[in-house]
């Protein structure tokens, strides 16, 4: 085995012994080594650089966008601070939930800018936000007026129906109104 | 080539600490932007609402001053789209009168007379009619 090992370490010896041979295979092994390492080293390693410049330009562009949206936000807030009395009158215009007492509150002052009184609201029927209610009106004044101011509510109402009858010199008025709200979702 | 890498490492990594700060402050302001939603939700519909809404007094106001003091409308009818009216007058030309005045106002469509009577007891005629708005 040694005897053979010396054979081929002498023969090595013979042909590097040999400068234009010698200076070929050295060549053959830089050109060798140089593409073993373009390959193995500098090609995953500008894989790798080219992988953190794309991700950091998405970074950078996540970045401005969050720092806009920080800024709307603020924006927002400084809003609806502003708007924060105007949202008390909004629950009022188009409120969460249906209390039938806060209607009669607005018709009772509505009629009473007329010569009408409320005689009954009843609510009929609730179908998601729309709200229908009957009521009856009685006194002496200008039907006309009091649908009108009704009408012109901000609470939005709209006159369905109207039954205008003469009785003993009293006006009855009839009417089915629609009134909306909005559930909290 | 490795000292590139460590480069952009760095930068990447102050890029992330800078994007998890910006992330925890957005979400301090969900509630805020949930209720500006809303608000804004409820104020289009609102909007929407107001804009769709029809209106009686226009219709009312037509039928009313168009009618004679001599005619007493005893009982009527009103709905968005259509009319009945149940009235007493002097004579039929008052009522005649009448319905020429709603058919040529530009608010209603047609009319249709139901019955029409003279009441002896009282001296008057009394009709009941029907109409369409436009």
């Amino acid at each position: 085995m040694k005897e053979k090992f010396n054979l081929v370490v002498s023969n090595l010896k013979r042909v590097l012994s040999n400068s234009d041979l010698s200076y070929k295979i050295y060549m053959v092994f830089a050109i060798l080594t140089f593409i073993l390492i373009g390959v193995f080293g500098i090609v995953p390693s500008s894989k790798v650089f080219i992988a953190n410049i794309k991700l950091a330009i998405d970074m950078n562009k996540s970045n401005s966008m969050l720092s806009s949206k920080l800024v709307e936000l603020k924006k927002v807030e400084g809003d609806l601070k502003a708007v924060e009395d105007s949202i008390f009158f909004l629950e009022n215009y188009l409120p969460e939930q249906f209390n039938v007492q806060d209607y009669i509150v607005d018709f009772v002052f509505s009629s009473g800018e007329t010569d009408f009184s409320i005689d009954r609201v009843t609510p009929v029927k609730e179908a998601g936000d729309v709200i229908n209610l009957a009521i009856v009106f009685v006194g002496n004044g200008n039907p006309v007026e009091l649908v009108n101011i009704l009408e012109s509510l901000n609470r939005v109402t709209e006159i369905q129906d109207l039954k205008v009858s003469q009785n003993e010199g009293y006006t009855t008025l009839s009417m089915l109104v629609k009134t909306f709200i909005m559930e909290k979702q | 080539m490795i000292i590139l890498n460590l480069l952009t490492t760095q930068i990447i990594k102050s890029l992330k600490v800078k994007q998890d700060s910006l992330i925890r402050q957005v979400q301090s302001y969900s509630e805020i932007e949930k209720s500006a939603k809303y608000v804004d939700k409820r104020v289009s519909y609102y909007k929407k609402i107001l804009s769709q809404r029809e209106s009686m007094s226009p219709r009312l106001d037509f039928i009313l001053s168009n009618t004679d003091e001599s005619i007493y409308i005893k009982d009527a009818r009103y709905s968005l789209s259509s009319f009945s009216i149940f009235a007493e007058g002097p004579n039929a030309y008052t009522f005649t009168n009448l319905i020429s005045k709603y058919l040529s106002g530009g608010v209603v469509s047609e009319i249709s007379i139901k019955g029409a009577r003279l009441n002896t007891r009282t001296g008057m005629f009394e009709v009941d009619m029907e109409g369409r708005f436009k």
